[in-house]
């Protein structure tokens, strides 16, 4: 028996390196494709999806964001904010205030407040850091400016929800359409009862 | 074979009488003979009462028909494609005569330069379990068994030992000092489960999805044992879906109904992936943690995911490139 032990690991070696062992992303790469993505499309689903081009993201091909602005029911700001922001502050004083909803729980005070995002001088608009106007509609590149790494994740595929399906074209949610802008972390809840309830 | 052999084992002898004989020849005692007739006589006056109901026996008629070519229904890949929507139809007809309600089953094969590949995001899953109740209620699966395709393990911080994890966790999630982590068939390109099938009733699909044909397994459940990661269900009673519950928008190797006996498993929604959208729970996925795409598409996220992120898979040493990508943030 003990003879025959070398000869044993010797076949099972010889069985290794017999069997040629090639990657899926090797032969992913090595694949020919003469019709991208089959003719697939998610077009028709994506009909009615109101949606504006990425801009920022050039190394990536082309790929959209659903609009918020046709669905937020307080936009445009200018349906209430035809004074100057002091002015209405001003008046307002000891009434409920109109956004008295928003609490930011964002930052720390000392680093953002609403002006850090929103554009005083056209409320309509958000603003960059350098205060640079931004339409709502691309608000990711206000949240970019801080949240880099997640940005590039969202942009490549990573990070947030594409619209429809796998096949293009790609269409997915801004920042805002998952985080709540002021209040972007998300809360602990409980998990959903799938199937029959646990056997505990 | 001696003599004594074919007295003690008469099925091993050449048979001398046709089935039909050996019925009729068998010996009949008393006992028998009683109970015989009655059978005979609950069985007649069934069919004396459906031969008063012209409708009820042209479709019992027509049920038992469909049975008796399902019966003999071959191995679906050797199916032509007339074959293949034939045994659709029947499967489609047989339903609605059992339920009276209509039942959709696609056929659609494999899309052209299409190879599935998933991605999961490991920080991003936090336990909601939103993936696993949209599978359950999209691919028909026994509500009686509590069958689930994916499992959502809760992971204490510090390492990822799945024979510790808790699989049946409820309380609030992302529990503190915990991950969670979510498996289910991986799809792999070098799947053991095919292999050891010995009717070659489940195989790998051309875009790489893996599929049972359930009217052609017999229930050995050696894939099961084949399967580093405990991806495939078995059937150990008939399945219970409820009607008002049933996802009627099937695929002949994906969710339609499965039956006793039979073994099934995730196939990457083939009944939503083949036309282009997301599996159930990619879709579900309120974080965004699982991504689906096309594998051969240089343009697709999941493309982009294995290039720029590092991602590893489950056992990858066995080698059986599982088409199902881990990464974190």
């Amino acid at each position: 028996m003990k003879a025959l032990a070398p000869l044993a690991l010797l076949a099972l070696l010889a069985g290794c390196s017999s069997h040629s062992h090639h990657s899926v992303l090797s032969q992913v790469e090595k694949t020919p494709v003469q019709q991208p993505n089959g003719g697939a499309s998610t077009a028709a689903a994506l009909d009615l999806v109101s949606r504006v081009k990425v801009e920022g993201f050039d190394t990536l091909p082309e790929f959209h964001v659903a609009r918020r602005s046709p669905s937020m029911d307080k936009f445009p700001c200018m349906k209430c904010h035809t004074k100057p922001l002091a002015q209405l502050q001003r008046e307002q004083q000891g009434k409920k205030a109109a956004h008295w909803e928003v609490k930011l729980e964002h930052a720390p005070a000392h680093i953002m407040d609403c002006a850090t995002c929103h554009l005083e001088a056209d409320l309509d608009s958000l603003a960059t850091l350098k205060r640079n106007k931004v339409h709502i509609d691309h608000a990711y590149q206000v949240c970019a400016q801080c949240h880099q790494q997640q940005a590039n994740d969202w942009a490549g595929g990573a990070h947030g929800k594409r619209l429809a399906g796998w096949a293009p074209p790609r269409v997915i949610t801004s920042c805002a359409g998952c985080h709540n802008p002021h209040k972007p972390k998300l809360e602990p809840r409980l998990p959903v009862l799938a199937g029959r309830s646990p056997a505990r | 074979m001696n003599t004594n052999g074919q007295d003690l084992f008469p099925i091993l002898g050449q048979p001398k009488q046709s089935g039909l004989e050996q019925l009729l020849n068998r010996p009949v005692d008393r006992r028998t003979a009683i109970q015989t007739a009655a059978a005979a006589l609950t069985a007649g006056l069934g069919l004396l009462q459906t031969g008063c109901n012209p409708l009820a026996a042209s479709e019992s008629r027509e049920q038992a028909k469909l049975e008796w070519e399902t019966f003999f229904q071959g191995n679906y890949r050797l199916m032509d494609d007339d074959e293949k929507t034939s045994t659709i139809r029947r499967l489609e007809r047989s339903y609605e005569l059992n339920t009276g309600r209509k039942i959709n089953v696609s056929g659609q094969g494999p899309l052209q330069d299409v190879l599935y590949g998933y991605a999961f995001n490991v920080s991003k899953c936090r336990g909601y379990m939103d993936c696993v109740k949209a599978c359950i209620t999209e691919n028909n699966q026994d509500r009686q068994s509590d069958m689930r395709y994916i499992r959502i393990h809760e992971m204490q911080n510090g390492g990822m030992d799945f024979s510790t994890a808790d699989d049946a966790f409820f309380r609030e999630v992302p529990a503190a000092g915990h991950f969670y982590i979510g498996t289910q068939c991986f799809h792999c390109q070098n799947p053991p489960c095919t292999q050891v099938c010995p009717v070659q009733a489940t195989w790998m699909e051309p875009d790489g999805i893996v599929v049972v044909d359930y009217n052609w397994c017999i229930g050995c459940r050696y894939c099961i044992a084949a399967c580093p990661y405990d991806a495939r269900r078995f059937n150990w009673a008939d399945p219970v879906v409820p009607e008002d519950e049933l996802n009627p928008n099937q695929h002949y190797l994906g969710n339609r109904l499965r039956k006793k006996g039979v073994v099934e498993k995730c196939t990457f929604c083939i009944q939503r992936s083949r036309s282009g959208q997301n599996p159930a729970c990619v879709e579900a996925c309120q974080t965004g943690a699982r991504i689906f795409g096309n594998l051969l598409d240089p343009d697709s996220e999941i493309r982009w995911i294995l290039k720029n992120k590092k991602v590893f898979r489950l056992k990858e040493d066995l080698g059986t490139e599982p088409k199902f990508w881990y990464f974190m943030d």
